[in-house]
């Protein structure tokens, strides 16, 4: 009961410019303490693509440039029910030259049973990615991605990068580097019997 | 007459050589001229980072994307587009993130604010700072004694003590 008026008293007496000091303190440690969290976010987050495995697709929209689908506006949500194969790539990528024919030849194989494959042309031009195209024989639909907006909503890392997308529409696989034959056969099976990967 | 045929009908396909070769120093000087200068070219790809290379401009970057690049840009010009124009195209083509300059909007605002916020709090800071030291002087100035005062009050108590000792 006595302690009471002598703690009133002792706070009533520390004076008011250090009082304020302390709230100026205690503000610009917190502005401080938050401007790192944020950077240090920024800088260690991991971003990769493959946290993105199990996660349904963020929906897109491409511009087709080549082949019979040039200039059809092409969405993922329209594709919904099939097993959509998103390949992400550039003319000036001697890596992704290896996995071409590989898909063009799952085109061919697979477009009839329920496969899409979309090519993704990153950081291009449409001359250079069309006649990139053109060296291939490439004939499924590819196009531009306008604003780099499908790479940074993937979480791309890099290029050549596939994603395998279910009929319901979750990332079942994420290819980062060339594809070979046997393992985007695998996969593609694997998906159209109803499994995950 | 042989003075007036040097210049007459028969001297025709002379004239139609100059003629032509006339019309093809137009049309080259036209062409050239509309062609862009290496240095136009590099103005506008320095204001363009390489998206796949860390710290380096268009201008300066050697892969074959930035040569790329570099072309367009040329193929623009010869358009007629003006420098903003091509940026905004490269910015609407590849994203804001090409560009060396973000523009101040989205998340890139805060490039822009953070530094600004960042002076103005500073400033503010030191306002303050010397408004306080102001106040301290202030206080410090009216509570100081004054010298005549002190000197009074030592010789009374100098008085004091020899009037006890002389007791």
């Amino acid at each position: 009961m006595t302690a009471e008026p002598n703690d009133q008293l002792r706070e009533s007496d520390q004076p008011a410019p250090s009082r304020r000091r302390n709230v100026y303190m205690a503000i610009t440690l917190a502005v401080a303490v938050f401007l790192v969290a944020v950077l240090f976010g920024a800088l260690v987050r991991p971003r990769s693509s493959t946290v993105l495995q199990g996660s349904p697709a963020p929906d897109f929209e491409l511009t087709i440039f080549n082949g019979e689908f040039k200039d059809q506006h092409i969405s993922l949500a329209d594709l919904r029910g099939k097993v959509v194969v998103l390949n992400v790539w550039a003319s000036w990528c001697i890596e992704c030259e290896k996995e071409m024919d590989v898909l063009e030849q799952a085109w061919r194989t697979y477009r009839d049973r329920g496969v899409m494959i979309l090519g993704v042309d990153y950081l291009d031009t449409d001359a250079k990615g069309l006649a990139y195209l053109a060296r291939f024989g490439t004939t499924y639909p590819n196009g531009p991605d306008v604003g780099s907006r499908i790479y940074q909503a993937y979480q791309c890392t890099g290029v050549p990068e596939t994603f395998f997308i279910d009929q319901q529409g979750i990332i079942q696989h994420v290819q980062i580097g060339p594809l070979n034959a046997p393992q985007l056969y695998g996969i593609l099976d694997r998906l159209l019997a109803g499994g995950g990967s | 007459m042989h003075k007036r045929d040097a210049w007459g009908a028969r001297s025709w396909p002379g004239w139609a050589l100059v003629a032509a070769m006339l019309l093809l120093w137009l049309v080259a000087g036209q062409a050239l001229a509309q062609q862009p200068t290496a240095d136009q070219i590099n103005a506008i790809a320095r204001q363009l980072s390489c998206p796949t290379c860390a710290g380096l401009n268009v201008a300066d970057c050697p892969t074959e994307l930035c040569a790329e690049w570099r072309a367009e840009i040329g193929d623009l010009l010869a358009e007629g587009k003006s420098q903003q124009e091509i940026l905004d195209y490269f910015a609407a083509r590849y994203g804001d993130h090409v560009l060396q300059m973000p523009p101040a909007r989205g998340v890139f605002l805060w490039v822009w604010l953070l530094p600004a916020l960042a002076i103005l709090a500073g400033l503010v800071a030191l306002a303050i700072y010397l408004k306080r030291l102001h106040t301290r002087a202030s206080l410090v100035a009216s509570a100081k004694p004054d010298e005549s005062m002190l000197e009074e009050e030592y010789l009374r108590r100098v008085e004091q003590e020899l009037e006890k000792q002389g007791k």
